[in-house]
């Protein structure tokens, strides 16, 4: 026991500094860029708790709770990896040391927790924030055990399935996200047959129905079920020692697995072509950078990736949703063609952010080459168009699919979505040096601004053509001081 | 102290060591190799941090793959890549692993900082510290809890000459004490003035095992430079 606090302790200490370091940023940038959110947010979470909308079936709220629970599950698993398998992170130093296995565990067990509790807390906070409009205040002693409940087995389940697919080799994306399509695709055809769906859903029972009921408190009120606190305690419980066990028998050996994994390349078919075609239009300088950029996003280089690309995956589900529910014609499609391009199109360029995140620690690469700040400027600009133009296609290739149109309207609808995505993924990029060390608070940020003229662009389309060249002129300015500071290293000298 | 019996180490399909065996006891060990050949592999393999495909290592009479957890708390070790947590101070660093290590005598510590002549920055950041420095702690914390064996991988990289030459002079005494010490190293002059044997890896195969003078005669060098004694068996 030792041997684990003082694990704890360290890691605690190394926390608290660099909380302290970014001071500013969580304690008021952060705040009032929430509470902005928070206002802006507030009516339509006032419309769901007077009951506007109706309570979606028992199915759609299913689905909803699966599609949370798979993307709460798999979108850390890079960083799981990295905790229980560290190859390059200070925490590789402790794999020489002579630390039993169930100490060491338990160490790991309780930063996963820790770094799950803002997202259990968000989940709770907004449930709490439409349950006070609608009938007043609900919260009681369930909903701490739920919470507790939710947080230990969601990180139980985290842990597990890294073992499992560490050992079993599927932590390459490749394998891992076609599974979980399977899974999901698996749990759709038997959403309607009782107890198949039961057993596919058996891993996740527990967390699953506090996520339901979580889902529905949006509607209705509802009190947490004392059964489903029980069941996700006891298959955490279950999870616990399956995990520890597994841990104390592969480590040594996945650790291996896990460093050749992180050391294979994935080969990217046509980076050559993408190469030349920036080094003609913008120079070789820019054209190695944006190259090295995309080569690192398609390698994965965070769990960011995972999450922006199901994002962008989910607004696509809501634009079908959407022809089907509503309306695949007419103006009110097309507003939501838009909209999703928007969406999709900040979901993926918000990565430059991240990017910028993940290089600072070399930085001192750049500082030490010829580069110009307008380069770096530049590159990421580019950078964050091209990472977003799959979200352009995807959607046109969706709105195609399942939207009717005539040849004018398809062709303006082209002419509209590619504004969109031009706007929308070149505000992403102009802004990315904003908060270079806070991509969590600098990606909000750059939501509100690029999401904000996106609305506007899209309700008034030809002001694109006012907006876009002189709004985007300033950034630019901007934008390049900003690279500058950067790269100069203005930033840190002053920290 | 230490028995390596027949080990062979797979990467897919590249063999990183292929039967390899070696007998280690209270001497100082060099293990040299061009990039690749398998070092790195070997001391992995005397820690358990990865596990032989075939054969046997043996710590002290305790076999590494059954009880890696033993055999660490006998051995000290700095990795060639060595992370540390930028956000503790390097004293801080150095306490959190004696504490793990068990070491009760908290001014082994400080008069390590001072013999290293990190003394006046052992309460900066580690992120404020230089490679050097960064290697410097990365010594010390191997050399806490006085431990039976001591592993080095390319324990020279990023020193000052005046570091160089404490860490001999360690090293040395180390030896005097009837403790293990195996080191890689690409410094050749550093091999000749330390080790008490050269064990020279082509290829995941052991191909020379000696003492210096014992390299120089076999290799028909005996007035060249190491470098020179180190190219016949290595290339």
């Amino acid at each position: 026991m030792n041997l684990l606090l003082k694990l704890l302790q360290y890691r605690t200490i190394e926390k608290l500094r660099q909380i302290k370091e970014n001071f500013f940023t969580l304690f008021i940038l952060g705040p009032a860029i929430l509470t902005f959110v928070y206002l802006i947010a507030e009516p339509y979470m006032r419309a769901v708790a007077d009951g506007v909308y109706r309570l979606p079936s028992e199915p759609k709220i299913e689905i909803f709770a699966v599609s949370l629970i798979l993307l709460l599950l798999l979108s850390p698993i890079s960083s799981v990896a990295n905790e229980f398998y560290p190859t390059q992170s200070a925490d590789s130093y402790l794999d020489a040391l002579a630390i039993d296995y169930v100490q060491k565990f338990l160490a790991l067990l309780i930063i996963r927790i820790t770094k799950n509790i803002p997202t259990i807390f968000l989940l709770f906070a907004l449930e709490q924030i439409t349950a006070i409009k609608s009938i007043g205040s609900s919260f009681s002693f369930y909903h701490f055990a739920a919470a507790f409940a939710a947080l230990v087995q969601l990180s139980v389940s985290q842990i597990l399935i890294v073992l499992l697919a560490a050992h079993f080799g599927f932590l390459r994306l490749t394998r891992l996200l076609p599974s979980a399509g399977i899974f999901f695709l698996l749990f759709l055809l038997s959403i309607n047959s009782g107890f198949a769906t039961e057993l596919l859903l058996l891993p996740f029972a527990g967390l699953k129905d506090i996520v339901e009921e979580i889902s529905v408190s949006f509607f209705t009120h509802r009190l947490f079920q004392i059964p489903a606190v029980l069941f996700s305690l006891a298959l955490s419980i279950v999870y616990f020692t399956i995990s520890l066990y597994l841990y104390k028998k592969w480590a040594i050996i996945d650790r291996e697995v896990v460093e050749q994994v992180l050391g294979q390349k994935t080969v990217l078919i046509g980076i050559k072509s993408i190469q030349k075609l920036i080094q003609w239009l913008k120079g070789q300088e820019i054209a190695s950078q944006v190259v090295r950029d995309l080569i690192l996003t398609f390698r994965f280089f965070s769990s960011a990736v995972y999450v922006s690309i199901a994002i962008a995956v989910l607004t696509e589900i809501g634009l079908i949703v959407y022809a089907f529910r509503y309306s695949n014609k007419g103006t009110g499609f097309e507003i939501a063609v838009q909209a999703a391009t928007a969406l999709a199109t900040f979901s993926l360029s918000s990565l430059a952010p991240t990017l910028i995140k993940y290089q600072l620690p070399f930085f001192h690469l750049e500082r030490s080459f010829p580069s110009k700040p307008e380069q770096l400027y530049q590159s990421k600009l580019i950078y964050g168009r091209i990472v977003a133009l799959p979200g352009l296609f995807i959607t046109l290739s969706v709105a195609f699919l399942v939207g009717q149109f005539d040849l004018n309207t398809a062709l303006f609808l082209i002419l509209k979505t590619l504004l969109v995505w031009l706007l929308v993924a070149s505000f992403v990029g102009a802004l990315v040096f904003e908060i270079t060390s806070r991509p969590t608070l600098a990606i909000p940020f750059v939501a509100i601004a690029s999401l904000s003229i996106a609305t506007l662009i899209i309700r008034v389309w030809w002001l694109w053509f006012f907006v876009y060249p002189y709004i985007i002129d300033k950034l630019h300015i901007r934008g390049r001081e900003r690279a500058y500071i950067l790269l100069m290293g203005i930033e840190e000298e002053n920290e | 102290m230490i028995k390596i019996g027949e080990v062979v180490k797979r990467y897919n399909k590249i063999t990183a060591l292929n039967r390899v065996s070696l007998n280690i006891g209270a001497e100082v060990v060099a293990l040299l190799g061009a990039n690749g050949a398998g070092k790195s592999t070997l001391l992995k393999l005397l820690l358990g941090l990865i596990e032989p495909d075939e054969g046997r290592v043996e710590v002290c009479g305790h076999e590494v793959k059954r009880h890696p957890i033993t055999v660490r708390g006998l051995i000290g070790y700095l990795p060639e890549n060595l992370v540390l947590y930028e956000r503790l101070t390097g004293k801080e660093f150095l306490q959190f692993v004696a504490g793990i290590k068990g070491v009760t005598n908290s001014k082994v510590i400080d008069e390590e900082l001072e013999h290293f002549d990190l003394g006046a920055k052992k309460d900066l950041l580690i992120k404020q510290y230089s490679f050097g420095m960064k290697k410097r702690i990365g010594l010390i914390a191997a050399l806490l809890a006085d431990p039976q064996i001591l592993i080095l991988d390319e324990p020279l990289n990023g020193l000052d000459v005046e570091t160089i030459t404490k860490v001999r002079a360690r090293v040395q005494t180390l030896r005097l004490q009837g403790k293990a010490v195996i080191f890689s190293s690409h410094i050749m002059d550093f091999v000749e003035r330390v080790a008490s044997r050269v064990v020279i890896l082509k290829k995941g195969e052991l191909v020379a095992d000696g003492t210096v003078e014992q390299l120089r005669t076999s290799s028909n060098l005996p007035a060249g430079h190491f470098e020179d004694v180190f190219f016949h068996f290595a290339k």
